[in-house]
């Protein structure tokens, strides 16, 4: 309790510190006094450029990763897997296909709030007919084959959608969503997400109590006075808008909602209730600190940000897989 | 009468596994359930917690039909103890036991009444000094005591527990066997499916044979364990001897 408390703080912390580390950081020269004057005071040109991209940026990346720490979570403790996560059950893909419906029709184009909404909509539209397929008593493993189903279907997709793709532009655009950025982000962007960012994170937490009794298996937690219906309810509709509001953030960046709670664990048990505020402040912490390293990085282009969360992302998501004793029931 | 199953069928999978059963329990009993593997005796447990949906037949638990009971309100009410005891995630002992809490207050906390509830279940299985070690790091018979820990820690006035002297030292059986026996007489009603004859025979107040997804006879121990039950049920032969003792010989073809 007290450790858990304690790592809350200094993830919280660690937050803040990194999203004003964040604005130090930029092609235009500006001391880190000056930085900070220009956030809290009018400084002109200067504030403009701290609070207009610098702050929504570094805020981008902590919300994009605070989302998939929070959906990998709450999706491990409904299924009791450490390696389930919105990439194994398809809502990623889901989302990042979404994204690149609007752009490829054009739909983009036509409102800026496109894109995000269709990655929004496509994550709910994966989960809700993960939920209908296996309507009333699905089990954990059918779940999660299911999920698998969906990912290649939505990968195959994106890839055709890839191939049709009339103009280099769009392509570009393309590049984005899957490989995932939080460049060029503005507050719209973060008044689009936040909404749905936040409503998925109180279905999460509002899911603990039965993601705690699941611990047992699914007979006793039934057993043991758990609403399971309502926690699978809360876990999949709520990963969905959390996965929909990252992916419209930051394009689709996989692996945080793997390692973050795994990371977590080692800190603060195994208890998958008490994992869901400490996840998504690590997703965060990964994500901001990770898109302040990439543009420290003597490259000409950027790195993109989801291709430096896969490259530390994926061997920890080995890391987990080969180091883990039991694979969901 | 705290449950009563009044003609209940059950199919899994499309298979009709409970044929027809009816049984009851009332407060002070404890009740064997006896028969063969694959005989039935899990899945009656399962439909007597509610876990299953019932085909036919209707199932009422302290006087409520059962399906209109929230899982909180059947959870005050009842306990279950699988027969088999999975469990996901690391922790340690004296958390385990405190998830028997789950349907009083509030399940994220634990208040005063269930802390007390919690070391009362830890002392009664002889689990009390592994309170604090990892669940995970325990001996089959040291956790199959303190999943019974956990299964008491409800304090429902019914307890169902699957074989739950299965994996224990004799020693250890005996306790099992003895604790249940004085939940009972403390007024709970219990109902747990045993192998051990010799042991049904000796604690339990009524016993239930189950055969084939029926019920091939109910009552006491004396009046089912009876040499025709036996060697069609069981293909074994077996006496009581003057203490009131058990004595099993497998029946020669
Ligand atoms: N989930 C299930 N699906 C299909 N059949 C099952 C299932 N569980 C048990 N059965 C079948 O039901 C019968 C009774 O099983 P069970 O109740 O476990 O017996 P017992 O506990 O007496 O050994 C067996 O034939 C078994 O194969
Ligand atoms: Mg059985």
């Amino acid at each position: 309790m007290m450790r858990a408390l304690s790592l809350n703080a200094i993830l919280a912390g660690a937050s803040v510190l990194l999203v004003l580390l964040s604005l130090f950081i930029g092609p235009a020269a500006i001391a880190p006094g000056d930085a900070l004057a220009a956030l809290f005071t009018d400084q002109g040109a200067v504030s403009a450029i701290i609070r207009e991209i610098r702050l929504p940026r570094a805020l981008a990346a902590f919300l994009a990763g605070a989302c998939l720490g929070a959906a990998g979570a709450g999706l491990q403790g409904l299924l009791r897997n450490p390696l389930a996560d919105p990439g194994v059950l398809g809502v990623s893909a889901a989302a990042a296909l979404g994204a690149v419906i609007a752009i490829y029709f054009n739909l983009a184009a036509l409102a800026f709030w496109a894109a995000p909404m269709m990655a929004i909509l496509f994550a709910l539209g994966a989960t809700a007919a993960l939920y209908a397929l296996g309507a009333g008593r699905v089990t954990t493993a059918r779940l999660i084959l299911i999920g698998v189903g969906l990912s290649s279907f939505c990968g195959a997709l994106i890839s055709l959608a890839m191939n049709l793709s009339p103009n280099p532009f769009a392509l570009s655009d393309l590049i984005n969503w899957l490989f995932g950025t939080v460049a060029n982000r503005s507050f719209h962007d973060l008044a689009l997400a936040a909404p749905f960012a936040l409503l998925g994170f109180i279905m999460i937490v509002a899911s603990a109590p039965g993601l705690l009794a699941l611990t047992l298996g699914e007979e006793t937690a039934d057993s043991l006075g758990a609403d399971l219906k309502r926690t699978r309810a809360l876990v999949i509709i709520g990963a969905a808008f959390l996965v929909g509001a990252s992916v419209a953030t930051a394009g689709a960046i996989g692996f945080v909602g793997i390692v973050a709670p795994h990371l977590v664990r080692a800190f603060a048990g195994q208890n998958p209730a008490r994992l869901l505020l400490p996840s998504a402040l690590m997703g965060g912490v990964m994500l901001a600190g990770a898109d302040i390293v990439i543009r420290l990085l003597p490259f000409d282009q950027e790195l993109k940000l989801g291709v430096a969360a896969a490259l530390i992302g994926a061997p920890g998501f080995v890391w987990v897989a080969a180091t883990t004793k039991r694979i969901a029931s | 009468m705290i449950l009563e199953l009044d003609h209940i069928s059950v199919s899994l999978k499309g298979r009709r596994i409970l044929n027809d059963i009816s049984m009851s329990a009332r407060e002070g009993e404890f009740i064997g359930l006896i028969g063969p593997n694959g005989a039935g005796k899990s899945t009656l447990l399962r439909t007597a917690a509610g876990l299953l949906p019932v085909e036919a037949g209707t199932r009422r638990l302290a006087g409520a039909a059962m399906e209109t009971l929230s899982p909180r309100e059947r959870a005050r009410a009842l306990s279950y103890l699988p027969q088999t005891r999975p469990l996901y995630w690391a922790m340690p002992v004296r958390s385990l036991v405190a998830l028997g809490r789950f349907a009083w207050g509030n399940p994220l906390t634990e208040d005063a009444r269930d802390a007390e509830a919690v070391d009362c279940a830890l002392a009664a299985c002889g689990a009390g000094h592994l309170a604090d070690r990892p669940a995970s790091e325990l001996s089959g018979g040291e956790l199959s005591r303190v999943h019974l820990a956990r299964a008491l820690a409800g304090e429902t006035p019914l307890l169902l527990a699957d074989e739950p002297a299965a994996a224990l030292d004799p020693a250890h059986q005996l306790s099992v066997m003895q604790l249940l026996r004085a939940k009972a007489e403390e007024g709970k009603a219990v109902i747990a499916a045993l192998h051990d004859l010799t042991l049904a025979a000796r604690y339990c107040t009524r016993i239930v044979m189950v055969h084939e997804g029926g019920v091939a006879a109910d009552g006491a121990p004396k009046d089912v364990l009876t040499d025709d039950q036996l060697q069609q049920v069981f293909r074994i032969r077996a006496r009581f001897d003057a203490e009131g003792g058990l004595a099993i010989h497998a029946l020669e073809n």
